[in-house]
């Protein structure tokens, strides 16, 4: 016999990271800017996560980490929102930075790849704080994105800049606002692997957790609930994979992997409908 | 100067520039950890041509690659799948490879290329059909088939294609009669080089010189142009990509016939090719000629920081990460001097 509550509190472990990245994307996307650099700021937060919490302590550490994330995605956002440049390509360098930086330093200056993390964070009902965080952060973003000014706006510059623009929002601005937020969450989701799961930082860590989030993000259709729904789905497919196996089924672990991505696939063929991207996402605006 | 010269030059200068920034900021950053860029640079340059044999194989995998991600450009289309195409092309042929192995290599290899050509077709047809068929946004499709195709190499080099005397996921040693040869048995040397040239110069020609090039190149100008023109938009948008996954397949060909003589799970999970070919792509503005140009210098920058690295401990992902600020600098510096923006 499972013990229910061993999967659900694993399965909450296992979606954080995805909760905070993809709720990153959504903010991200949103404000039409795509941002498929995830997966690098997600490395950079973990990497800065431990450095910094090593030396000042926790939650010093964390905050460092976001800061850091928030910096690489301004980078994101001045390649994509000031030169208007290509936003898949600049997510591609983002990547590519990113990995190579957090595995840059460690073996140049510390003469490794791994860092482990001095200081682990206290238990809540089994979990570390920064699950409630994340998932606390779902309804505050819900009401931030669509029952407040702001939020219209936001959303506004995603769907139709040159409207938003002639009402007098401005359109930079805003996507900057969403692409910084996209990188303070996804930093966190890095944080949270290397704090508060991994007990530290070992290159490439994050192993393709922020694609993962993206497809969370559309697999939630654009929406702070549907991205957590998603990441809990995907987490739960994640950790049951175990449990299969030790219930003697043979189901290769492959398979249950592939699986948040062949269901994302599926939706946005099935259900193309009811998913739907902000009408001017990934395009710049041309004033 | 004339207005069309002057566009030229710019789009000419944009790498040079972006090369010249990515060094002096890699430079910087060598600094940084106390060591002297001067050496690192001398280093990695020596060291590339040092080791020539292994700089023209990691180039060569990365020209095929990145010859898809530019056709599919050149559609309008981003592959960032090419990864993915490449891990199911290789995976495709080991399979072949090892199923009919009896059969005479003059046979079995065109038949081995041929599944090779098409498991990257298919890779490459999923995301392109939904492009045209749904409008659903290849980007995410590529990066979703990329992490499929993992799972598929991981199973398949796990489980059923696993050779049974090796404690790691790998296939059984490949056919003697498909292994290719080398010129003085030197890395590198292998014909996949030359056919890596050829598909270069051909890709070429396809899109300057055929009749579906020029109207892959229309759709990627004005998709609503083409089609008031009478071109099939959506079979030119999943030909294209079906085009693209079959080039970028042959990537890994001379790893399996040529270096490991096996498929290794590990290695063709864990690569890379399928993004640094984006940054090929970018830097030779998707000229297929440039291609090769552009691939043989980030090979160049790969190669020799392995010796950069073993010479001076200038850890290796420096690699990665002046790859990141090369794209950084290309993008913002081809708008600042005005070239195309897309």
């Amino acid at each position: 016999m499972i013990d229910i509550s061993i999967i659900i509190l694993s399965t909450l472990r296992r979606s954080t990271p995805l909760i905070f990245a993809s709720l990153g994307a959504v903010y991200s996307e949103r404000s039409g800017v795509v941002n498929i650099g995830l997966e690098g700021i997600m490395l950079v937060g973990a990497f800065v996560s431990v450095i910094a919490s090593n030396a000042f302590g926790l939650l010093p550490g964390i905050l460092l980490a976001v800061v850091a994330g928030m910096a690489v995605a301004a980078l994101h956002g001045m390649a994509t929102i000031t030169f208007k440049a290509n936003q898949i390509v600049s997510g591609v360098a983002i990547n590519l930075f990113g990995m190579g930086i957090t595995a840059f330093i460690p073996e140049a200056l510390m003469g490794m790849t791994d860092i482990r993390a001095l200081n682990s964070a206290p238990l809540l009902a089994g979990l570390t704080p920064l699950v409630y965080v994340a998932i606390a952060l779902i309804p505050v973003s819900h009401f931030l994105l669509f029952h407040t000014v702001l939020g219209l706006r936001l959303r506004s510059v995603g769907e139709n800049p040159a409207s938003a623009d002639s009402l007098g929002i401005n359109v930079s601005t805003m996507r900057y606002l969403g692409v910084v937020l996209s990188g303070a969450l996804a930093a966190l989701g890095g944080a949270y692997l290397a704090l508060e799961q991994g007990g530290g930082f070992t290159k490439n860590m994050v192993a393709g957790r922020g694609f993962i989030a993206l497809a969370a993000m559309i697999f939630g259709n654009w929406t702070p609930f549907g991205a957590l729904g998603a990441s809990l789905l995907f987490g739960f497919s994640d950790s049951i994979q175990t449990v299969i196996q030790t219930m003697g089924y043979t189901i290769p672990s492959q398979a249950i992997q592939a699986l948040p991505y062949i269901l994302t696939i599926i939706v946005l063929v099935v259900a193309v409908k009811r998913v739907r991207m902000p009408e001017a996402d990934g395009k710049p605006y041309l004033r | 100067m004339p207005e069309l010269d002057r566009e030229e030059a710019k789009r000419a200068a944009a790498p040079i520039v972006s090369l010249a920034i990515a060094f002096i900021i890699g430079g910087i950053i060598v600094a940084l950890i106390g060591k002297n860029p001067l050496d690192a640079y001398i280093s990695i340059f020596r060291g590339a041509f040092e080791d020539w044999g292994f700089t023209l194989f990691w180039a060569t995998s990365l020209i095929f690659s990145a010859l898809a991600v530019a056709i599919a450009f050149h559609c309008g289309l981003f592959n960032i799948g090419a990864n993915g195409q490449l891990m199911m092309g290789a995976l495709a042929a080991t399979y072949f490879s090892l199923r009919f192995s009896g059969v005479p290599g003059a046979i079995l290899m065109p038949t081995v290329v041929f599944a090779a050509l098409c498991a990257g077709a298919f890779w490459g047809f999923i995301p392109g059909v939904l492009k045209a068929k749904r409008g659903t946004n290849e980007v995410v499709v590529t990066i979703m088939m990329n992490y499929i195709a993992i799972s598929a190499v991981s199973y398949a080099l796990t489980y059923p294609m696993k050779d049974p005397g090796s404690w790691i996921a790998q296939s059984a040693p490949l056919p003697e009669s498909l292994l290719f040869p080398r010129i003085g048995n030197t890395l590198g040397t292998d014909p996949m080089v030359f056919v890596a040239i050829l598909m270069a110069v051909l890709s070429y020609i396809f899109l300057w010189r055929s009749r579906m090039g020029y109207e892959l190149r229309a759709v990627g100008f004005n998709q609503l142009a083409s089609a008031h023109s009478g071109i099939r938009v959506n079979r030119i948008i999943t030909l294209t990509m079906c085009l693209s996954g079959a080039i970028a397949a042959l990537s890994y060909f001379n790893y399996l016939f040529a270096y490991q003589y096996r498929a290794i799970s590990d290695v063709l999970v864990g690569t890379n090719v399928g993004f640094d070919a984006i940054t090929a792509a970018l830097l030779a503005n998707n000229n297929p000629v440039m291609v090769l140009l552009s691939s043989l210098l980030l090979a160049i920058l790969y190669s020799g920081g392995l010796t950069a690295q073993f010479e001076l401990g200038v850890p290796s992902s420096f690699y990665l990460f002046l790859e990141g600020i090369i794209i950084f600098s290309m993008v913002v510096f081809s708008v600042i001097l005005g070239g195309k923006n897309d």
